[in-house]
């Protein structure tokens, strides 16, 4: 038999996917950091000028603002949902969990067209408010409302499903272990079902963190024209302006903020501070 | 007997066709170790749980001191569970995971620091409160956990096979250590085994659990010596069952013999019966022994033997019925396979079972 040193199979294995990343991932980064301090000519100045005009400053905290906010509320709305998808036994838990399935896989395009839709002038909205005869609608589409609603409507099921994959593994006995030690319903659930639930709420917030900081589609199809996100700034100098160089530093500074922020909030909220050792 | 936990005919059906638990009854003393044993799905862990008030009855009552405890929330029950995987809180350390039945009962600090430090020095732990339970070895979160269920003075204290997830050598120093820590606060311990070694060791009484239904209530040796049923006779330690015959006081059993047992019950006259003769009841008789009066002796031919060290474990057959016989012996050679053995057996070890 053919005498294979398994190291040898282990790089074979990963080869592909090593490729893969390095080409179309670390290579493009390494351009867009590189352009940010070479185009057109090599200095700092792309990186000055962001920080010191107050329309770029403005735009990183918007930025900031809508991933806090729909962190934020996707975390309201899911912790329940996927609470119950995990503590049911029955049908109830299936039937969310293919509900949350299916959005999850309907196209982000779709569904932020769908809101394009309910918020247009001829949509559900403009109906009732005509049928009520409760006059004119307010506008709703193009305001910073209607995206951070589409946006956290998108990132719902990545929370659920960061959520429910911690949360189907807590088992039930936890729980009746503190009943059995007189924790009423509440206090068990706030000493131990929550704690125990917390690195889904961890993994989850992240994730959803990491992908509004970067949203591009929902806030340039259902947002306010002026108050854009930092990946809108950064879309108009490549198509608008052809300006790679400043468009390469917006995109550094939206990275290395977002890397920041994650960095902070695993050491503040980090599994290891909460679990000891 | 005082009756302190009471257990009133209760059924619990999951899916209302089939009974998980049909019918149990059970009232328990006061301080007292009783075990409930069966085989896997017997309704053991169900019966707990709705003690413990996780699951409720579909009938019957179930009553502590007096008070009906059905309708009672299991956090306002006052009765203790150690669960088979412990169910160690893991974000706290052993010193919460202890003290938290007493936070949630709001007791002061001085008085939950004096108990944590008073229970943890009965289950020898002192030295890990500190630590976190995946720190701990298997043995030692069996010990939190018995100290986290008793910290508060239950009324009763359920164990839920707590030993399972346990080797054998541990578990049987955590079986001395859980009497130990019974005799020292004579709490009422219930405990859940699937192993008649453990319910044989610990028990005061065992309950043996067959299809949601308890078959036999009683002390370890009597459940040993006399089960009831043909079923705590075979779970119950090691046995040969024989066919059986009453008649005139004697029992006729096939294809080896009537023997006369001092103590047959009158009303097994002129019917078939389950002959039980325990695999150590049956005597080797050498070719010199003397046989004594009333003991009854036949042939068997050797299949097979286990040579355990102390003993020997025979397997052997009689006019093609298996027997077992367990013999202090040094001589596991001679039983060669296909070797010819008298055996005896006395007349007062023989226990005849109702069909
Ligand atoms: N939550 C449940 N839903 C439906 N059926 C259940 C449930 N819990 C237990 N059962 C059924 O009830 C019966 C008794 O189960 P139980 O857990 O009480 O057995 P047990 O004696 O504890 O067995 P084991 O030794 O395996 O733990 C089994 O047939 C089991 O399948
Ligand atoms: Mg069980």
């Amino acid at each position: 038999m053919l005498m294979v040193r398994p190291q040898i199979v282990a790089w074979a294995l990963l080869a592909p996917a090593t490729i893969y990343l390095v080409v179309l991932f670390v290579a493009p980064l390494v351009q867009v950091l590189f352009l940010s301090f070479t185009d057109p000519k090599l200095s700092a100045n792309h990186f000055i000028r962001v920080f010191s005009a107050p329309l770029y400053l403005r735009t990183l905290g918007v930025t900031f603002q809508a991933a806090f906010t729909v962190t934020a509320a996707c975390l309201v709305l899911a912790y329940p949902l996927a609470y119950v998808m995990a503590r049911s036994k029955g049908r109830l838990g299936i039937i969310l969990l293919a509900i949350v399935g299916i959005s999850f896989w309907t196209s982000f395009l779709v569904r932020t067209y769908s809101w394009l839709v309910i918020f247009g002038n001829r949509g559900p909205i403009a109906a009732l408010y005509e049928a009520m005869g409760w006059g004119e609608m307010p506008q709703l589409l193009f305001t910073s409302f209607a995206s951070t609603l589409g946006m956290t409507h998108l990132m719902l099921p990545y929370m659920v499903m960061a959520l429910y994959a911690v949360m189907s593994r807590i088992e039930d006995n936890y729980v009746r272990a503190a009943h059995s030690l007189g924790a009423p319903p509440f206090a068990a659930f706030r000493t131990v079902y929550f704690p125990l639930s917390l690195p889904g709420v961890i993994n989850g917030s992240l994730l959803v963190f990491a992908i509004v900081m970067g949203f591009y589609v929902t806030p340039q199809l259902l947002g306010s024209p002026q108050s854009r996100m930092i990946s809108q700034l950064v879309a108009e100098q490549v198509n608008e302006l052809l300006a790679w160089g400043f468009a390469s530093a917006l995109a550094v500074v939206l990275l290395a903020a977002t890397a920041i922020v994650i960095t902070i909030y695993n050491r503040v909220a980090g599994l290891d501070r909460l679990w000891g050792d | 007997m005082t009756d302190y936990l009471e257990i009133k005919s209760i059924v619990k059906s999951f899916d209302g066709k089939i009974n998980a638990v049909d019918g149990v009854d059970l009232s328990i003393a006061k301080g007292e170790f009783i075990t409930l044993l069966g085989p896997s799905g017997s309704g053991k862990t169900t019966t707990l749980l709705m003690v413990a008030g996780f699951e409720h009855p579909t009938s019957g009552t179930i009553e502590l001191t007096g008070r009906d405890l059905t309708k009672i929330p299991p956090y306002k029950r006052n009765v203790g569970m150690v669960f088979q995987n412990y169910a160690l809180f893991p974000h706290m350390t052993v010193e919460k995971n202890v003290s938290f039945p007493l936070r949630m009962r709001k007791f002061n600090r001085s008085e939950i620091e004096t108990r944590v430090r008073r229970i943890l020095d009965l289950v020898a732990l002192t030295d890990h409160a500190a630590k976190y339970p995946r720190q701990l070895s298997g043995g030692q979160q069996q010990r939190v956990a018995l100290a986290r269920g008793l910290v508060f003075d239950p009324d009763v204290l359920l164990l839920d096979e707590p030993l399972g997830a346990l080797d054998k050598n541990l578990r049987e120093q955590m079986q001395v250590e859980i009497k130990r820590i019974h005799r020292e606060i004579g709490i009422t311990m219930v405990y859940v085994t699937h192993d008649q070694t453990e319910a044989m060791t610990m028990s005061d009484r065992i309950a043996v659990f067959n299809k949601g239904k308890i078959e036999q209530i009683d002390v370890p040796l009597k459940v040993y010596r006399e089960p009831t049923t043909r079923f705590v006779g075979e779970f119950v330690g090691d046995s040969n069952l024989f066919d059986g015959l009453v008649k005139g006081g004697a029992v006729d059993v096939t294809g080896i013999g009537a023997i006369r047992p001092p103590r047959a019950d009158p009303k097994l006259e002129g019917r078939a019966v389950d002959v039980l003769v325990r695999p150590e009841w049956l005597r080797i008789v050498a070719p010199n022994d003397r046989v004594a009066d009333g003991e009854l002796t036949f042939e068997i031919v050797v299949d097979d033997t286990i040579n355990y060290g102390d003993s020997i474990l025979l397997f052997g057959k009689a006019q093609q019925r298996s027997v077992r016989v367990r013999a202090i012996t040094s001589h596991a050679g001679i039983f060669a396979r296909g070797a010819k053995v008298r055996v005896a057996i006395d007349p007062a070890n023989v226990f005849l079972i109702a069909r």
